[in-house]
């Protein structure tokens, strides 16, 4: 009973500070250093990297630094605090709820997703049976990245993404890796299920399929992240065969995937098209001449399939939108980049 | 007369009971220890099949368990949601310690379990299967024991008790 009250209570907690949540999957050791980490920096930090027989590092502001003993961050890496094998063994510990068995699946993906969505990427040595990965076990690397639900960064943009009957129109979200294409295409899968009467969108019924759970952040089949009222969510479901259920078994108005770049996606999109269904998904890419060099995505460009281009990139800051290009007449429907540097305003 | 009388078989009575406290013990351990060895199957049925994570596989087994088993795994388990930052094998070892002085396993038997505590979690299903179904075989190896002795001391303290009672008996009065 006394214990059950206590878990309460740090639940409560934890959701309301990110990175305390992230501390409890490090070992004692590095919890230990990270309670010493500048606050500030916290704030804005991507990612943790354990590296055995390397110094700890994080990333964050776009650049990374190395983390002492005290917790400092510091240029020089001969100062830095030397993450031991057994530092990277306790941690997967807490990050496999102490039971690496339980997480086969995810180890033959290099990737687990764990509670707020934080997904810890793994590396060590892999152990194949017949062509497949069959488990991998000698961990050498963790990557713990730090996931931020920013609600509000689709704000400025959503607007262009209606069309005059209050649907979305079909939309294209790229940027190079790491501008904050997910975090934009989850807001935006916010607003559409939840609808804006602001802007004249209606909710529409969203079916996401979430190959990499980075959309919803599931942990264990339940999203993390706010996706919205209307919103389905397959997780962990390859694109193409995905977007087949969801067409036969959901009738979604919307789908919305992530990285689209196979052959199988551009059949399964051309089926969920002829049912009437807007698309919405994601590519990497630095510019509009980049994308129609794609094999997939640039035929999809070439037969006008997209009615909106969204270009971000990080110039300011992550996640700076620098057009949103019309599909068909190609021109760009805004006049200068938009800075989007949106902390949780919970205002739609 | 009668005072005697009562006294002696109130003596005899008593000297029994002793005999039988320590014959139970022994029976206490075999049982206990079959109880394990069927707790264990348990845990390993869960892992193979449904890969449930410990903190929770440890609570759902202990309902199912005896009671001193059950101690150990809700001890441990409870340990593992705080999340203080002990590993498995340190809480493990913690609910043993906690859990030791209430059963009546013999040190042989905590050992496999410690061992046993090393190993759980950190590896793959196959791994896990293979660690233990060892330390079941190893606890059918001294349940065997356990049950010799039982058959043997059982006997010897049952009759060492009411013999040691008469003895008493008989040279008090």
């Amino acid at each position: 009973m006394n214990y059950k009250m206590q878990s309460n209570f740090i639940k409560k907690e934890l959701n309301n500070d990110v990175h305390l949540q992230l501390e409890q999957y490090l070992c004692p050791e590095l919890r230990k250093i990270f309670g010493k980490v500048p606050k500030e920096f916290k704030k804005t930090m991507e990612e943790i990297r354990l590296r055995v027989n390397q110094p700890l590092m994080v990333y964050g502001n776009n650049e990374d630094h190395f983390v002492s003993a005290e917790g400092e961050l510091i240029k020089d890496r001969e100062k830095g605090f030397l993450v031991r094998g057994p530092n990277i063994q306790n941690t997967l510990q807490f990050i496999s709820n102490y039971s690496i068995y339980a997480v086969e699946e995810e180890l033959k993906r290099g990737y687990i997703t764990v509670t707020g969505g934080h997904r810890v990427g793994i590396v060590g040595k892999v152990i194949s049976e017949k062509n497949t990965i069959k488990t991998m076990r000698d961990f050498s690397g963790l990557n713990i990245r730090i996931s931020r639900e920013k609600k509000g960064v689709a704000n400025p943009i959503i607007k262009y993404l209606v069309d005059s009957s209050g649907k979305v129109y079909n939309t294209l979200i790229a940027s190079p890796p790491q501008c904050g294409k997910t975090t934009l295409l989850r807001d935006i899968i916010r607003h559409i299920s939840n609808g804006l009467p602001r802007v004249g969108l209606k909710g529409m019924k969203v079916g996401v399929v979430d190959e990499r759970s980075e959309i919803g952040g599931s942990f264990q089949g339940n999203p993390q992240n706010d996706l919205g009222v209307r919103t389905d969510l397959l997780d962990a479901c390859p694109k193409a065969e995905g977007m087949m259920m969801l067409i036969r078994a959901m009738s979604p108005e919307v789908i919305v995937t992530d990285e689209v770049g196979r052959y199988e996606d551009s059949i399964a999109i051309e089926e969920a098209l002829m049912a009437g269904i807007r698309l919405i998904t994601t590519v990497h890419g630095n510019s509009l001449e980049d994308l129609l060099n794609k094999k997939v995505i640039g035929e999809l460009i070439k037969s006008n399939t997209f009615q909106r281009i969204i270009l971000l990139s990080n110039k300011d800051d992550v996640g700076t939108i620098e057009g949103i290009f019309d599909g068909n007449k190609g021109n760009n429907l805004i006049s200068g980049s938009i800075r989007n540097r949106v902390v949780n305003s919970y205002d739609d | 007369m009668m005072i005697k009388m009562i006294f002696s078989i109130i003596i005899i009575i008593c000297s029994t009971l002793v005999g039988e406290i320590y014959a139970n013990a022994y029976r206490q351990r075999t049982n206990l220890l079959s109880q394990l060895i069927l707790t264990l199957q348990m845990l390993e049925t869960e892992i193979v099949y449904a890969s449930t994570p410990l903190p929770y596989l440890l609570q759902s087994v202990a309902k199912r368990s005896k009671i001193e088993i059950a101690y150990l795994l809700e001890e441990t388990a409870e340990i593992l949601l705080k999340k203080e930052g002990y590993t498995f094998s340190e809480a493990w070892r913690k609910g043993i310690e906690l859990a030791k002085n209430k059963s009546e396993l013999r040190k042989e038997d905590i050992e496999l379990l410690i061992s046993l505590g090393n190993n759980l979690g950190n590896s793959d299903r196959d791994n896990q299967v293979k660690h233990i179904q060892l330390t079941m075989e190893e606890l059918r190896r001294n349940y065997q024991e356990a049950i010799d002795l039982q058959h043997k001391n059982v006997k010897l303290y049952k009759s060492l008790g009411i013999l040691g009672g008469i003895a008493i008996v008989v040279i008090l009065f």
